[in-house]
């Protein structure tokens, strides 16, 4: 079909045309029409990645830029591979857009039209670097959704924090697209092409070499910098608590999940060759989610700055889905997944509403606002709802994708690391219950209580809209909440799964145009009673540990020495400790490939 | 490998690597962790005109040379172009936040900047 | 972390990331022949099936368009982050416009040598840049490189102490038009090749004959539309530099 095979072009196409335009001078003038342009463009490229998502589950489509195909088995152009995988996460991605552009329709402060270029940009590189097929496109288009973070991520420049956050994430992200390329480069230097399918077509007739290996483990490495795995997300915690609600959800939804698909695209290509031991691999990846998951939720429930809580449950919740690409089989992989989609949508709803509360309130720190269920109880319905998602209770995508992980975790012998997950999950709910109780009370707010970072003024410049700005983040809870329902969801991000671990597969629809068709296997039961007490008993201990926190003797400000501490004063805001932790990860990587070489 | 000459730009590259990740990691101003992070950059550049590197290969232009002529890499070397100007267009936007740094926090110590305290 | 631990963790640590580094390039294919088949093959193509003398332009342009998409694309929001980053803040106020002028501001002396000097060099460098644009399928040269040339011209005219007149000549608007007009162009043509051929940069101009000016498809007109908006992007990145020095003051 003709119509089908253009619209990879035209997803990509698209954002940066509207930004383009967006750009002519005198047009910001007009407000309504640029908050219009922008949101229809982003809802424009949801609607065809969702057309091209439904299309693509039977035969993936295969556009090559500038009609460069590939002859007699040699690629020449740059490929761009709309599968199921890479098109629904465009979906999600063009979704939330949507959602955050709408959510700064009118209200918000966006400096003429340049907030709105930036998110379109955003997801115009988004789209560029999950379509490509191309190691080269990749670090161009992961570089390019790298600035757009930084530039938000230093947007609010009145305050201290921002800017401090915006030049850390700016050097350590940079040297992680960095390392990337470096991979990338030694890569086409022994498989002479850039292009992924024909090296991984390649690498299975290669021996294994010291080069090799240090290569593979720099893209992996690079990728995991983005992702914001253990010893490198510091800089992006704090990114994420300091940039504008709408843009700190993107961040915290899609923006590091953005680098594990990298590296689970990478790793079921490149990693399954026979000159590289394989089997040491989920080993790395399992114990980096794990780690990332475990200090992501304990820094998660000792935070009062409602966006800084969130920065850390999605640090927390990337690890777990982590383990998902970790395990290296399909459940993993549709676990996490389908992780990530519930995920996204749960935690950009709940920035969202610290928007609304930011909005409302002028002040998202949990020492300062009060009565917050007097004053609104649909806020605090949303944010317990959140929390309980976040909790992973049924039905919730979070739920869903946990089940498949732990079949997946079940298959290569790992099943108790479930309950790690579990209990980290359960923490960075009990965190927000712990701070809705804490601005719930109409308690006089304790005026001591110290200030961590130094963020939170304003950023809209017109009152009202409560109604409006809320009922955003109302919509994606409810979709994130009752995902695992659907059947046609969950089985189409299992077949999707399916495909995605296919090496051969990926390698003849590339490279030899062969569209393979792929048996429907059998879905995943998610209602049996174990899974189901799982969930829901974390989420009781969720919001028992959520409300027995929130007490006065658990206060953040008394916590001065013990673990926490020390873990608290590890994440310093020093851009020197975030270099030399990456330093430190990336010589734990490479020399992990290389020790198992 | 054949022959010790063509390691030597390796060496170049992982020297201005580690220098640069050092110096990034140990920096007490802000504008010289910049400085570093160019370092750093400029590793990449030569690792990859290093892989595009042909021995007695002349540059891929056939404005005056016939097409039969041997030449190095063009990919390598439209990488490059694009990495440069990648690198160059972080280092402006790592400037203007310095500036602004400056402005705030009234300072570019990096061991002074105390806006996010854990 | 204190300073000590720092340096200690990362000097141990650069150590090693070197040693494991070095170890891994020094098995990296030697410079030989047979390697590198995939960069003579475009190299190949670009002479054969577009018509580019410089592979460099046709790998740049036509080959491999995606990647310069978007490497110009990092420009553009550079240069709209600029605008971002750099905006008046209340606690700011601009100067007085007329404190800026040459004969008022005896804090910048330029002498007659570098003044006459940079401005007897402008023009040249300027029509020289567009040079470097419209030739870039020929010979050695391209969009980038034009740009930039284009973009010190203006600098020039800076450095001679003429910032009102580099004002004038590339005042904000004007620059941020360009930018979009740079960037909406290259989509254009992307998006024209993508309708009538079928995908994205798809070439869709006769190619002419090699060597000559009218040849190489689109690669010409990118390449044109790229040295514009490179020059627009790197001109409003010193211009915004340049306007913190300059015009910004804290409020007394």
């Amino acid at each position: 079909m003709m119509a089908l095979e253009i619209l990879p072009g035209l997803i990509i196409a698209i954002p940066f045309l509207a930004a383009a335009f967006n750009r002519i001078p005198g047009l910001s003038d007009y407000r309504t029409f640029v908050d219009w342009i922008s949101i229809i463009a982003a809802a424009l490229v949801a609607t065809l990645a969702g057309v091209l998502c439904f299309y693509a589950l039977e035969s993936p489509v295969i556009h090559w830029v500038g009609g460069w195909e590939p002859r007699e088995g040699t690629v020449i152009g740059i490929t761009l591979v709309a599968d199921a995988t890479s098109t629904g996460f465009i979906f999600i991605t063009a979704v939330l857009t949507t959602a955050a552009l709408a959510f700064i329709y009118k209200r918000y402060e966006t400096i003429g039209s340049f907030m709105h270029i930036l998110t379109l940009i955003f997801l115009g590189a988004f789209s560029g670097f999950v379509l490509a097929g191309d190691l080269l496109t990749m670090f161009v288009f992961l570089e390019l959704m790298g600035i757009c973070s930084y530039i938000l991520t230093a947007f609010k420049i009145r305050d201290e924090a921002p800017i401090q956050a915006g030049f850390n994430v700016a050097v350590v992200a940079t040297v992680g697209s960095f390392i990337f390329l470096m991979g990338s480069a030694m890569m086409y230097g022994l498989v002479d092409t850039p292009n992924i399918a024909q090296a991984a077509d390649r690498l299975s007739n290669l021996p294994a070499s010291p080069a090799l290996g240090i290569s593979i483990s720099l893209l992996i490495t690079g990728l995991a910098v983005k992702t914001a795995l253990f010893p490198f997300h510091f800089a992006h915690a704090d990114s994420h608590s300091v940039a504008p609600a709408p843009h700190a959800g993107l961040f915290g939804a899609v923006l590091m999940q953005a680098g594990l698909y990298g590296i689970a695209r990478l790793s079921g290509l490149l990693l399954d060759v026979p000159a590289i031991n394989i089997e040491m691999f989920p080993t790395l990846l399992i114990t980096a989610g794990v780690l990332t998951a475990i200090i992501g939720a304990v820094m998660s429930i000792a935070q009062n700055h409602l966006k800084r809580l969130l920065a850390f449950s999605g640090i927390a919740h990337i690890g777990i889905a982590a383990v998902g690409v970790g395990v290296l089989n399909t459940n993993g992989l549709a676990g996490a997944s389908l992780y990530v989609v519930g995920h996204a949508a749960v935690k950009m709803s709940l920035f969202l509403i610290a928007g609304v509360i930011l909005h409302q309130f002028s002040t998202i720190f949990a020492g300062k606002l009060s009565g917050l269920s007097r004053k609104s109880w649909i806020l605090t319905a949303m944010l317990v709802v959140g929390a309980l998602a976040l909790a992973g209770v049924p039905p919730s995508g979070l739920y869903g994708g946990k089940v498949l992980i732990e079949e997946g975790l079940k298959d290569i012998g790992l099943g108790w690391i479930i309950y790690i997950l579990y209990f980290s999950a359960a923490l960075t709910g009990a965190a927000v219950i712990r701070f809705t109780v804490r601005v719930g009370s109409s308690t006089t707010p304790d005026d001591e209580d110290p200030v961590y970072v130094h963020e939170g003024s304003k950023e809209t410049i017109q009152k009202g809209g409560f109604f409006y700005m809320s009922a955003i983040p109302c919509i994606l809870l409810i979709a994130g909440v009752f995902i695992t329902l659907s059947p046609r969801v969950t089985g189409g991000i299992e077949r999707a799964a399916e495909r995605d671990f296919n090496r051969s597969a990926y390698v003849d629809l590339v490279i030899f145009d062969k569209k393979e068709q792929f048996v429907k296997t059998a879905t995943q039961d998610f209602w049996k009673i174990d899974y189901l007490a799982k969930g829901i008993a974390s989420g009781l201990f969720a919001v028992g540990s959520g409300v027995i926190f929130a007490s006065r003797r658990f206060d953040t400000s008394r916590i001065r020495r013990g673990p926490l501490a020390m873990l608290r004063n590890l994440h310093s805001g020093h851009v020197g400790d975030y270099m030399t932790w990456l330093i430190f990860g990336t010589v734990v990587t490479t020399g992990w490939f290389f020790w198992q070489l | 490998m054949t022959e010790l000459t063509d390691f030597l730009p390796y060496i170049v590259v992982v020297w201005l690597a580690i220098i640069g990740l050092y110096g990034m990691a140990t920096s007490g101003n802000l504008f010289h962790l910049i400085m570093c992070l160019c370092v750093f950059q400029s590793s990449i550049w030569i690792l990859l005109l290093s892989i595009g590197y042909r021995r007695e290969a002349t540059a891929p232009i056939f404005d005056d040379v016939s097409p039969e002529v041997s030449v190095i890499d063009p990919v390598m070397q439209a990488l490059s172009l694009t990495d440069i100007v990648v690198g160059a267009t972080i280092v402006a936007i790592l400037l203007t936040i310095a500036i602004q740094v400056h402005k705030r926090l009234g300072t570019l110590d990096p061991n002074q900047l105390n806006s996010i305290q854990k | 972390m204190s300073m000590s631990i720092r340096k200690f963790i990362a000097a141990i640590s650069a150590i090693i990331l070197g040693v494991l580094l070095a170890i891994g390039m020094f098995y990296m294919p030697a410079a030989d022949d047979e390697i590198a088949a995939y960069g003579l093959l475009l190299a190949d193509l670009s002479v054969d099936e577009r018509n580019s003398m410089n592979t460099v332009s046709g790998v740049l342009f036509d080959l491999r368009a995606l990647d310069t998409l978007g490497e110009l694309i990092a420009l553009f929001t550079v240069s709209a982050g600029m605008n971002i980053i750099l905006r008046k803040v209340s606690k700011e106020k601009f100067r007085d416009k007329r404190l800026l002028s040459r004969k008022s501001r005896p804090a910048v002396k330029v002498s007659d040598t570098i003044r006459s000097l940079c401005l007897a060099l402008a023009a040249p460098m300027a029509m020289y840049g567009l040079y470097i644009c419209v030739r870039g399928h020929l010979t050695i040269g391209g969009g980038f490189q034009g740009g930039v040339i284009i973009a010190s011209a203006l600098i020039l005219i800076y450095l001679a102490g003429f910032f009102n007149v580099q004002e004038k000549i590339a005042h904000n608007v004007i620059l941020n038009l360009t930018e979009s007009i740079g960037m909406g162009g290259v989509l254009i043509a992307g998006l024209v090749g993508l309708f009538l051929t079928g995908s994205l940069f798809g070439n869709i101009l006769p190619l002419g004959s090699p060597g000559d000016f009218f040849s190489g498809g689109m690669i010409p007109i990118l390449s044109v539309l790229v040295g514009f908006e490179a020059a627009a992007a790197l001109a409003l990145i010193v211009s915004h530099l340049q306007s913190q020095l300059l015009e910004l003051e804290e409020k007394p």
